[in-house]
């Protein structure tokens, strides 16, 4: 009986040392993924896709209560807030007609401009835009992203700008069949080319995580100055120009740019824009290879 | 009721190492949740942890560190982190935590306080960590957020558990468990 017991135990006892010895192993194999997704991150992008697609649906069905609960404050804070809105809402409207007559003044005077100098350099912000939900945020010490319920099948795709209702939030990194994930530009990985509005200087934004993002890469004689309004250069060809950002905000290392909106998001809008193509990449002027197609004395 | 983990194996290991995944594949898809809270949002990142911690008494040992490690991958893939950084941190805290292994049942303050100081320590030492070798900066502020919310909603989870327990698994038999 005794020895039943003790043979019981030992083999118990080898049965938990190799689960110890389990453990360990997923350890090492977990830090080493860790590592070949700090250096290859694109090897995971389709499965990150696929898991994003099926999970969004699973998201969106799970957040659905939460979404009714906060749904219903809002609509009792509007309530209740609904006459003091009303009145600000009125004078609003009344200086926002003003607006409206010289944005169609100048416009009308921008296009004639144009069409004496043969140019076409207008603003380049799509006039279509896409509302999307977001359906999950990640905020963590390495990444600062969101998950939006639109993917190729709504003609998502890699680069579109998204925006709040008062600037951009980010662009598109990764599209699926229903969802896409937004790289947020406080992300340590986001650069977008910006400019200031005032003085025109150019820089290149760089996401911080956890502090604001700061302008690098501009020319030591450009004019930066606290609360200018930094909007989307389109010197990267990627996004169009004139998309708001924030405010320069000075700062004793670099100067830096406090983003618009500082409420949460629940809901953005993506503008579809086609980035500018190099000739490597129109297929229309390039080769399978990628090769530029040579122009031929004949067809000249 | 103290039972020698030596000398005792539970018939359902198996599923018992399914219900414990299950309860985390749940909090995973919570913890991607916006949760937006007076104009402020609530970051639940790493709310699975309390569900590794709260893992089920006598689970199969071979199972339990595969489905943690899978379910890690898929936290990973989910919210978009460094693959590999969700299943190494649930398994450190499964091996420190030995929650299959428990000899005695949880008393919940006890185990609160257990659970607050493990995921401090091991948050922020791997973050720092992982700070210095992949040569990242680290959002601290994001870090501290998010201990504090998962260490501030560990007893909803201890009670979500013990009411999933009690009124859903087995209603005759809470000995083994929690």
């Amino acid at each position: 009986m005794a020895r039943t017991h003790h043979k019981r135990t030992e083999r118990l006892a080898r049965r938990r040392l190799f689960t110890r010895l389990l453990i360990l192993s997923f350890i090492f194999i977990s830090i080493g993924l860790v590592f070949i997704s700090r250096t290859s991150n694109d090897r995971f992008a389709p499965l990150r896709s696929g898991v994003e697609d099926s999970a969004g649906r699973m998201i969106s069905a799970v957040s659905f209560p939460l979404r009714k609960i906060k749904d219903f404050g809002v609509g009792v804070e509007n309530l209740r807030l609904a006459k003091q809105q009303n009145d600000a809402l009125r004078s609003e409207n009344v200086e926002l007609k003003q607006y409206k007559f010289r944005h169609r003044a100048l416009q009308a005077k921008l296009e004639r401009l144009e069409g004496v100098l043969s140019v076409t350099n207008g603003l380049d912000i799509p006039q279509d835009r896409v509302a999307v939900r977001l359906i999950s945020e990640t905020r963590g010490p390495f990444v600062y992203s969101v998950l939006i319920n639109a993917g190729r099948k709504a003609g998502m795709q890699i680069g579109y700008p998204v925006m709040s209702d008062d600037a951009m939030i980010g662009h598109i990194i990764r599209v699926g069949e229903r969802s896409s994930r937004v790289l947020l530009l406080q992300d340590l990985n986001s650069r977008v080319s910006v400019m200031s509005q005032e003085s025109d200087a150019r820089a290149i934004l760089i996401g911080k995580n956890d502090e604001p993002p700061e302008l690098a890469f501009f020319d030591d004689l450009s004019d930066w100055k606290d609360n200018d309004l930094i909007v989307t250069s389109g010197d990267d060809g990627i996004l169009p120009q004139g998309l708001p950002i924030g405010r320069v905000r000075s700062d004793n290392i670099a100067p830096r740019v406090l983003l618009v909106p500082k409420k949460p998001h629940d809901w953005a809008w993506v503008y579809p824009f086609m980035a500018v193509q190099t000739p490597e990449q129109d297929p229309a002027l390039s080769n399978e290879d990628g090769s530029l197609v040579k122009e031929t004395g004949k067809e000249r | 009721m103290k039972t020698n983990f030596l000398i005792y194996r539970h018939p359902d290991e198996v599923l018992l190492s399914f219900q414990g995944g299950l309860f985390v594949a749940f909090l995973i898809v919570i913890s991607a949740l916006n949760i937006s809270v007076f104009s402020m949002t609530v970051s639940l990142a790493w709310i699975p942890l309390a569900a590794i911690f709260l893992w089920p008494r006598w689970s199969h040992p071979f199972m339990t560190p595969v489905i943690i490690a899978v379910l890690g991958v898929f936290s990973d893939l989910l919210l978009g982190r460094f693959i590999g950084l969700s299943s190494l941190l649930y398994l450190i805290l499964f091996w420190a935590a030995k929650p299959a292994e428990r000899e005695v049942q949880l008393s919940f303050v006890k185990s609160w306080l257990e659970f607050a100081l493990m995921t401090i320590l091991l948050l922020m030492i791997s973050f720092y960590f992982f700070g210095r070798v992949l040569d990242l900066a680290v959002g601290w502020v994001a870090v501290i957020e998010q201990v504090f919310m998962v260490v501030f909603l560990y007893p909803l989870v201890f009670l979500l558990r013990a009411l999933i327990r009690a009124r859903v698994i087995d209603p005759n038999d809470a000995n083994y468990n929690l």
